[in-house]
Formats: structure tokens, sequence, C-alpha cells
């Protein structure tokens, strides 16, 4: 194309780019500062007791709780120290505590927030076990209590350290899954 | 030095499963078992408990599981391998050693099919497989020794 015909459409460009310099608009847009609504809980509870039944209406675990409360849109029911008591295939209780913690999927798991003790009492020949951890996740569907976090278990034979633990309460088999140290004394 | 029986046994692995009814640990990976200046190592180790809840044996599986021990009374430390160990804290305290067996101490040595150890009174007993005898070579001790 000559270069005379150019000349018209660079000039129909610059004058379209200037107009939309013109008519823009230079102050910046406002921040949304609207606050998302504040979501509220829809129940509240105290000193409460919730039992989980299995398929055949046996008592699988009970959910104390010093308050509760619960949140709807999350499906969510956050504990104020939650005690946490399931039970073993052969009526073994196991208890777990922690300062908070959330139920949900209607209770069918239960995280368990912070320091997190874990207590199995002494039964017949069984001495008690104790499990310090922290960030535990209670399935109680499948029996099992989890956590990627450091693990202390302690019972009169010895003590257990490691990383990583799945603990199957149903037939009180633990694993811990990485950095193990065992210390046994001998009386 | 911390006398031997009261010295506590410590283990250390990649994981373990804790068997809590059966009172039964299973150890697993690199797994090392130390007492005072014993050393036991292998791939998996069953650690067993008593009524009393106190550690009463160890069975170790290894390529081979190894074993090491510096007796207070004597002069070089003494070493053993096998396919698998038996380690007993107390009853006394004794070791048993199967499969492909070796023990040494210095030169001196044994090999056989078993080698059982009482490691209180120091009696060490080899036993062949079938058809097969137990080996054991002594060396005199050197005349600086005496």
């Amino acid at each position: 194309m000559r270069r005379g015909a150019l000349f018209p459409l660079a000039t129909l460009g610059f004058i379209v780019l200037l107009s939309l310099l013109l008519t823009r608009d230079p102050t910046p847009p406002e921040p949304d500062t609207t606050e998302p609504p504040e979501e509220r809980p829809d129940f509240f509870l105290e000193g409460f007791t919730m039992v989980d039944f299995d398929e055949q209406g046996q008592r699988r675990a009970a959910l104390h709780g010093h308050t509760g409360e619960h949140f709807p849109g999350r499906g969510e029911l956050e504990i104020v120290e939650p005690d946490l008591r399931m039970r073993s295939r052969d009526g073994a209780t196991w208890e777990a505590r922690a300062p908070f913690g959330i139920a949900e999927r209607e209770g069918a798991e239960v995280r368990l927030f912070d320091e997190v003790d874990i207590h199995r009492p002494a039964q017949g020949t069984r001495p008690a076990l104790d499990i310090a951890t922290r960030n535990l996740l209670v399935d109680l569907r499948a029996g099992e209590a989890r956590t990627t976090e450091a693990v202390t278990a302690r019972e009169p034979a010895g003590t257990l350290r490691g990383t990583g633990m799945t603990l199957d309460y149903r037939t009180d088999r633990l694993r811990l899954h990485a950095d193990v140290r065992g210390e046994y004394g001998l009386h | 030095m911390e006398q031997r029986e009261d010295a506590p046994v410590e283990l250390e692995a990649d994981s373990v499963d804790v068997d809590a009814v059966a009172g039964v640990s299973v150890y697993e990976g690199d797994a090392v078992l130390t007492r005072g200046e014993m050393r036991i190592t292998g791939d998996r180790m069953e650690v067993y408990t008593d009524e009393d809840g106190d550690l009463s044996h160890v069975y170790v599986d290894g390529t081979p599981a190894t074993y090491r021990d510096h007796p207070e009374n004597q002069p070089r430390p003494v070493h053993a391998e096998a396919k698998r160990m038996e380690y007993y804290t107390r009853g006394p305290e004794r070791a048993h050693f199967q499969g492909d067996a070796r023990l040494w101490q210095g030169d001196d040595q044994v090999t056989a099919e078993t080698i059982d150890v009482d490691l209180e009174g120091q009696i060490m007993k080899a036993r062949g497989a079938e058809g097969q005898r137990a080996r054991t070579i002594l060396y005199p001790t050197r005349r600086e020794e005496d």
C-alpha cells in the first residue's frame, strides 16, 4: 500500500486513542468495604452430650462439651472443651480431650485442636495407655483417629515417640508413621 | 557407667505398629535397639511386654540381624549376625541367633546354624544344622597379651 494511503488511517487511530484517554475516569474504583454477612450460630448448647450409634444401634461414641455453637452455613458445631469417648470392639473406652474442637458431617467427624490428650484406662491384663499429640481428626465411621503431628505415647512398659499417627481405636492398634523412638525401662 | 540391668532399652525405627491388646510393638525400617554397650540392628523388630508391663523379649529379622556388645570383663567387643535373632532381657539375659549364625571376638569365630549366648554367665552353645557341624576357630592368645 502506498505511503500516502497510510496517513489518514494513522490520523484516525490517533484521534480514537485521544478520545479514549479524555473520557476515561482517572479516579481508582472504591474498594468493596461491605463486610461479608457475619455468620451467626443458629443454636447454642451448654453442658451437653451427643451420642453416636452404629447401624446396629450399638453405642459407638459419646461427645461431651462445655459449650457448643452450631453454624448452619458450614454445618459445623464448634465445641469448647470437647471430651470424646470412643468404644473399642471389646469394650475398652478411649477418651480424647482438647481445649477446642469441631464436629461436622452430622457428628461423623470430630476435629480436636491444639493439645490433645488421649487416655485408655487399664483393663484386665492390659495396661493403661496415654497419648499426647496435637490437631487430631477422629473419623467415627472408620473408627480411626489420625494426626500428622508429633506424638508421645506412654504406657508402663515405656514411652514411644514419633511423627504422625493412625489410631484404630476399635482394634486397639496404634501406628506411628515416622521418626520413631521407643524407651523401655526394666523394673 | 550405668549397670546393665538398670540400663533402659532404647529403640529407633522408621515406623511402629502397636497392638495394645496383645502388648506387642512391631518396629520396622532400619530398626536399632541399644542397651548400655549392646547394640542390635535389623529390618524388623517385634517387642513383647509382660503382664507387669516390662519389656520381656525382642524378635529381630534382618539381612542380617546384627549384634554387638562389650562385656565389662572382656578386652574386646563381641559381634554376631544371623538371619533371625531373639533377645531376652532376663531369666537370664540371653540371645539366640538362628540361620547362618556367626559370632566373633577379635579373630576367634564360631559359625553354626544356631548360637545361644547366656549374656550373664558368658556361656555360648553352637549347634550345626542337619548334617552340618558347628565350626569354631580359636587363635592362641598372643605372647604380649598374657
